[in-house]
């Protein structure tokens, strides 16, 4: 049994430099949570652009939602934004210092998210397209008001 | 009396070509002021009169009167150097009717950037998706982010043609005693008696730009559906 746990011991210290380098390296977690938000980005336009055509297709507003969905069902708050990822020397973010000046408001903001989330979910799956296009509408105020405190301005 | 020196008011741009370029700096200025307030829905309609103005100044550049036409002013690079040599001694004479070299160059590398600009905005989309050109529809949401992107750089761009344009503009009036802003309000300059004739494109022509201009605008906001 002995022979076992040394052989989970040296596994866990080999492994360890990769984990904890990747946790020391803030860009790492910066450049997660900007692909993260990428894809939110592009699961929203593809919702949006829906609504643009003459007739908008559910199935199709239903298959861009999913990863909406999925993000507000991770820890993103913890993942995304630990301490030591805002803007600072060798960090390239537009994330605001407010995020972590004002955590309780960010967080309050996220809950947002997953409320607008789960709301979006519930209209496109009851079918009704006018419904869901209210969620839509609530959902893009949700993602600009956030963005407006917590995000560098786009110029 | 047929020197060079005897000079009598004359018509040299015609009411299209000074509508358009006057209609472009309100476009650009208020472009600019809604995108800084968040007025997203006015600035895309300013982007698409903007595309109509360009389309009709193109159209002009090729139809329209001799000083607005592209053959006229449109220069290679040796006589706008030869031009720039002498610039010192020719901005205190009277112009030639219509662009110089340099005034060419400045006013053809604007309505490029312009066009550009345009084309940028009609597809790009912002950081959450949710504003976006009416074109974006057909790209992806990271090459409207691209085109977003350079959307903000040809902006600067702009922001400083814009500068020297203004820039030369008060130079041939402080140092060469011209008023070229007067110029293109009224359309009117002292040109040399013996200076070629001009000549101005009948009202119908304009027209036939204006329509076109005008189905390029509508066919643009009837892609701009709201959510």
């Amino acid at each position: 049994m002995a022979r076992y746990h040394l052989i989970t011991i040296a596994i866990a210290v080999l492994l360890s430099p990769a984990v904890s380098a990747q946790s020391a390296d803030p860009m790492v977690t910066v450049e997660m949570r900007q692909q993260g938000f990428k894809d939110m980005g592009a699961a929203f336009k593809g919702v949006r652009d829906q609504f643009r055509r003459s007739r908008p297709v559910m199935v199709m507003i239903r298959e861009y939602s999913r990863p909406l969905l999925r993000y507000s069902r991770e820890p993103v708050i913890e993942n995304w934004f630990p301490q030591g990822t805002g803007p600072g020397e060798g960090i390239e973010t537009e994330a605001l210092p407010v995020i972590w000046e004002r955590p309780d408001e960010f967080a309050a903001r996220w809950e947002d998210y997953i409320l607008a989330a789960e709301n979006l979910q519930s209209a496109v799956v009851s079918g009704d397209l006018e419904a869901t296009r209210e969620r839509v509408r609530e959902m893009g105020d949700t993602c600009s008001g956030c963005h407006d405190t917590f995000r560098e301005e786009e110029d | 009396m047929t020197g060079a020196h005897v000079f009598q008011r004359r018509k040299v741009w015609d009411l299209p070509t000074r509508c358009g370029h006057w209609l472009l700096l309100l476009l650009f200025c208020g472009s600019r002021w809604t995108a800084e307030n968040g007025e997203m829905q006015w600035h895309r309609y300013m982007g698409y009169v903007m595309a109509g103005v360009l389309v009709f100044r193109l159209y002009w550049g090729v139809f329209g009167s001799t000083t607005a036409r592209f053959k006229h002013f449109l220069r290679g690079p040796a006589s706008t150097l030869a031009y720039t040599r002498e610039l010192r001694r020719r901005a205190r004479q009277p112009a030639p009717a219509g662009h110089n070299p340099l005034g060419a160059l400045s006013s053809t590398v604007l309505l490029f950037l312009l066009l550009a600009q345009v084309c940028l905005g009609l597809l790009a989309v912002d950081v959450d998706g949710m504003e976006a050109g009416p074109l974006s529809f057909y790209v992806s949401f990271e090459a409207g982010r691209f085109a977003a992107l350079w959307h903000e750089r040809v902006f600067n761009l702009l922001l400083f043609f814009v500068a020297v344009h203004i820039i030369a503009v008060m130079l041939y009036w402080l140092l060469g005693g011209q008023n070229l802003i007067v110029r293109m309000i009224s359309g009117r300059d002292d040109q040399p008696g013996s200076a070629t004739e001009l000549w101005f494109a009948p009202l119908w022509r304009s027209v036939l730009g204006v329509a076109l201009a005008g189905i390029l605008v509508w066919y643009l906001q009837s892609l701009d559906i709201p959510l």
